[in-house]
């Protein structure tokens, strides 16, 4: 086994497809959360969307948005903390403008969402925060 | 001419009012390059009196009364301190902010809604300032017949931007804009269409 191979502790689990019709499930830290919507809602905030680490320890070298695929994941474990809020966003709509995969490392549930959240591209995020619904509220955000 | 004792100096008659019915003409303006090159120069020299008065600010336009200029630095007075409460680093995927880059993010908020005061929209949009992902800042105009965003990364040169009208049509609108002399002509098309 290589160096590079030994770097992951546990085997890989195989990439499954996700039909269209699942959720992804993602965390948005309680301090990006500003504003309300029309109806008086927190509104989901673009900027929350971001790739993670590109240096992140991951056998999927491609970075994207971790997501939780709700195959595998209720919103209560996604959440992790009560300072996250959680969106969840249907697959077959993310799919229509970006990439969506499998990528289960570090656990069965995790997802990528590909696509360059970074500068260049405000529209994928955009379009991320219209296709996201709250499923799950944290703490008070610091709305005025 | 003048306001509250301030000259208002005379060039607001190099713009053509932009046409109610049809913003978009105005981009087939022939003299629409030179009056925002223009106008970006009398915003350079607005800023270098920032700590001025708000009646100096009448000097560079005249469409707009001192309460709009009021209301607007409120405004920014407001998404500024929001900002600069935020850690400059997070370790738990939390909301980060560069004063740096919240002041270049606020002076760009100022020269657009300078610019449609200037083309007599009183009531131009006045977008969010939020904060981005990794440190960057997001300028947000969000309403129900538009949406645009202008990411404003840490030291950039440029800012990227998306526009598009929710889905009403496929218009839609990206590119990058000189961070030293933004030219947003194609971000206006969306925001002075908005009739709300």
């Amino acid at each position: 086994m290589t160096d590079e191979a030994n770097q992951y502790a546990q085997p890989l689990i195989p990439p499954e497809e996700i039909p269209d019709e699942d959720d992804l499930y993602y965390r948005i830290h309680v301090s990006f959360i500003l504003d309300r919507d029309e109806a008086g809602e927190a509104e989901v905030p673009p900027g929350a969307f971001r790739d993670r680490d590109p240096d992140a320890l991951t056998p999927f070298r491609r970075p994207g948005t971790s997501t939780n695929w709700s195959k595998y994941s209720c919103p209560k474990s996604a959440q992790k903390e009560t300072k996250n809020w959680l969106v969840a966003m249907r697959v077959g709509n993310l799919r229509v403008h970006c990439e969506v995969a499998h990528t289960p490392y570090p656990t069965r549930c995790h997802c990528d969402v590909y696509g360059d959240k970074k500068a260049g591209n405000p529209k994928l995020r955009v379009h991320l925060a219209r296709l996201s619904r709250w499923v799950l509220k944290g703490e008070a955000p610091n709305i005025s | 001419m003048s306001v509250d004792g301030v000259s208002i100096i005379g060039y607001q008659e190099r713009l053509r009012p932009i046409p109610a019915d049809n913003p978009w003409e105005q981009l087939k303006h022939e003299r629409l390059e030179d009056s925002v090159q223009w106008e970006n120069k009398a915003f350079r020299r607005r800023e270098d009196i920032e700590n001025t008065s708000l009646s100096l600010r009448v000097l560079v336009k005249g469409a707009a009364k001192k309460s709009d200029y009021r209301q607007l630095e409120s405004k920014l007075t407001m998404y500024r301190s929001e900002l600069d409460a935020l850690p400059k680093q997070s370790d738990d995927g939390g909301a980060t902010s560069d004063p740096a880059t919240v002041n270049a993010a606020i002076n760009f908020v100022r020269h657009c809604v300078h610019l449609m005061w200037a083309r007599g929209h009183q009531d131009a949009p006045v977008p969010r300032v939020r904060p981005g992902p990794d440190g960057s800042v997001d300028v947000h105009w969000k309403s129900p017949k538009f949406e645009a965003l202008v990411n404003i990364q840490p030291g950039a040169s440029h800012y990227d931007f998306y526009c598009d009208d929710v889905g009403r049509t496929q218009n839609c609108v990206s590119g990058r804009l000189d961070a030293t002399q933004p030219n947003i002509e194609s971000i206006l098309g969306f925001l002075l269409n908005d009739d709300r």
